[in-house]
C-alpha cells in the first residue's frame, strides 16, 4: 500500500532505529563519510518507498533492510571499479546468519560508539589514551598533565558511566 | 585494611580492567580482590567492557566518526517527502498522456492540458520502433520547463534534448547518460518562450537526431 501522507514521526522512527548501525556499515564498507551517508539516506528511502515489497515471511525487517544497504555499498564499489572491503563474499552473502552477524558487528560498534559519546570529554579521553592507545596510568598522567590518582579514578568512573550507558541503550544486561 | 586503603583500590579497578597498571600495582590490586567480595563483584560488573571497546578503531573512538551526521533525519524525511511530491506528478503526467490521446482523436493538433493539480503544458511525443519519449512543456516566466518521460532510444552513451523554434533556432534543454535502466524521468529548462516552439529533438553524443517528438 502506497503511503498516502507521510507522518514525519514515522521516518524519524525509521531513521533512529537503522540509521546508525547501519552508518557503521556502510562507513566501514566504504571509508568515506559524504559516500556512506548518501548510502544510508539511499536505504533508507528505499525501504520506505518499498515497504509494501516486504515479506516477513522471507526474514526481518532488520535484515531486508541491511541487505539493501549491501547492495547499495556493492553498487558503490563497482562504480569505482573497486573490491569491496568488509562487504560478505557473495558466498556468504546467501547465508542469513552471516548477513546477521554482520549486522548485529554494526549495530553492537554503533552502541559502543553512542556509549562513548555520551561520556564527558575527560572520561572518553582517558580511555582512549589508555585502552586504545595503549598507555600506561603513569603515561596518560603525563600525556593528560594530571595526576596519576586523577587518571585511575577518571578511568573507574568513565567505565562505570559507560556500562550504564549501555545498559541504557540494551547492549549489555 | 583500612577503608581509605580500600576506597584507593575500588578506584584502580578501571585501570586494572583496561590492563593500564603497572606490576606492582596491579598484583597489589589482585590481593585485594582475593579479600574483597564487594570489589570483586564491581570489577566483573567492568568486565564485559574491554571486549565491547574493542568493537571500536582507536579512530571511531577518538574521532566519533560513527556518529550520524546532523541533520540526517530532516533530510530523509524531506526525501520521503519529495518522493510523494513526484508520484503525485507522475501520475499527474499520465492524465495528461491520456487528455492528448483523446484530443487527438478529435484531431486537433496542439492541446492545451490542464491536469488536476499540475501545471499546464503542452505535450510533445516520439513513437516508432525502439524509440518512446514524451515531453511536458510548461511556460514560464523566464522561458519554458521541459519534463521528460524516456522510455526507450536507440543505444548511444548519452543524450540531448533540444527545443526546435519555429524559425529553426535551436536552444539547449538537457542531457543525460545512457543508463542500463527503462523509464528516466527529468525536468530540464531552456530559455526559448513556449509559443516559439515547433519540436523536440533528442540527439546522441555525436549530435545525431535520434528522436524528434512532435505535438
Amino acid at each position: 500500500m502506497p503511503r498516502e501522507r507521510v507522518d514525519p514521526d514515522e521516518v524519524r522512527a525509521l531513521h533512529d532505529d537503522y540509521a546508525g548501525p547501519l552508518f557503521t556499515f556502510a562507513l566501514r564498507s566504504v571509508g568515506d563519510r559524504g559516500a556512506a551517508e548518501e548510502i544510508v539516506q539511499d536505504t533508507l528511502l528505499r525501504a520506505w518507498r518499498n515497504a509494501d515489497r516486504y515479506d516477513p515471511a522471507r526474514g526481518s525487517l532488520d535484515t531486508w533492510i541491511f541487505a539493501i544497504c549491501r547492495n547499495l555499498v556493492i553498487d558503490h564499489h563497482r562504480r569505482r571499479g573497486a573490491r569491496p572491503r568488509v562487504v560478505a563474499t557473495i558466498d556468504e552473502v546467501g547465508h542469513p546468519s552471516a548477513v546477521h552477524d554482520e549486522l548485529d558487528r554494526a549495530l553492537e560498534s554503533w552502541q559502543v560508539a553512542r556509549g562513548l559519546r555520551s561520556l564527558s570529554d575527560d572520561h572518553r579521553r582517558v580511555i582512549v589514551e589508555t585502552y586504545y592507545r595503549g598507555a600506561s596510568v603513569a603515561e596518560a598522567s603525563e600525556r593528560l598533565g594530571v595526576p596519576e590518582g586523577t587518571v585511575k579514578s577518571r578511568m573507574y568512573y568513565a567505565l562505570r558511566n559507560l556500562r550504564l550507558a549501555l545498559e541504557e541503550i540494551g547492549a549489555v544486561g | 585494611m583500612t577503608n581509605r586503603e580500600h576506597a584507593e583500590l575500588r578506584r584502580a579497578l578501571g585501570a586494572y580492567a583496561l590492563g593500564a597498571l603497572e606490576p606492582s600495582e596491579r598484583s597489589e590490586v589482585e590481593d585485594h580482590l582475593e579479600a574483597c567480595q564487594p570489589c570483586r563483584d564491581e570489577l566483573a560488573s567492568l568486565a564485559a567492557l574491554p571486549g565491547l571497546l574493542a568493537r571500536l578503531s582507536e579512530e571511531e573512538a577518538s574521532q566519533g566518526l560513527l556518529e550520524v551526521p546532523e541533520g540526517h533525519a530532516d533530510r530523509l524525511i524531506a526525501a520521503v517527502g519529495e518522493d510523494r511530491r513526484t508520484e503525485r506528478r507522475r501520475v499527474t503526467i499520465w492524465r495528461s498522456v491520456a487528455a492528448v490521446a483523446a484530443a487527438v482523436v478529435l484531431a486537433l493538433g496542439i492541446v492545451l492540458i490542464e491536469p488536476f493539480d499540475g501545471p499546464s503544458g503542452v505535450m510533445y511525443a516520439a513513437q516508432g520502433s525502439g524509440v518512446s519519449a514524451t515531453a511536458m512543456v510548461v511556460p514560464r516566466g523566464w522561458g519554458m520547463e521541459v519534463r521528460l518521460n524516456v522510455g526507450e532510444l536507440p543505444e548511444a552513451r548519452g543524450y540531448t534534448v533540444w527545443a526546435i523554434g519555429d524559425d529553426g533556432h535551436r536552444a539547449y534543454v538537457a542531457s543525460w547518460a545512457d543508463v542500463d535502466r527503462a523509464g528516466i524521468e527529468l525536468v530540464g529548462s531552456c530559455y526559448m518562450d513556449a509559443s516559439e516552439v515547433a519540436h523536440l529533438e533528442i540527439s546522441d553524443e555525436e549530435d545525431r537526431v535520434v528522436a524528434v517528438l512532435d505535438a
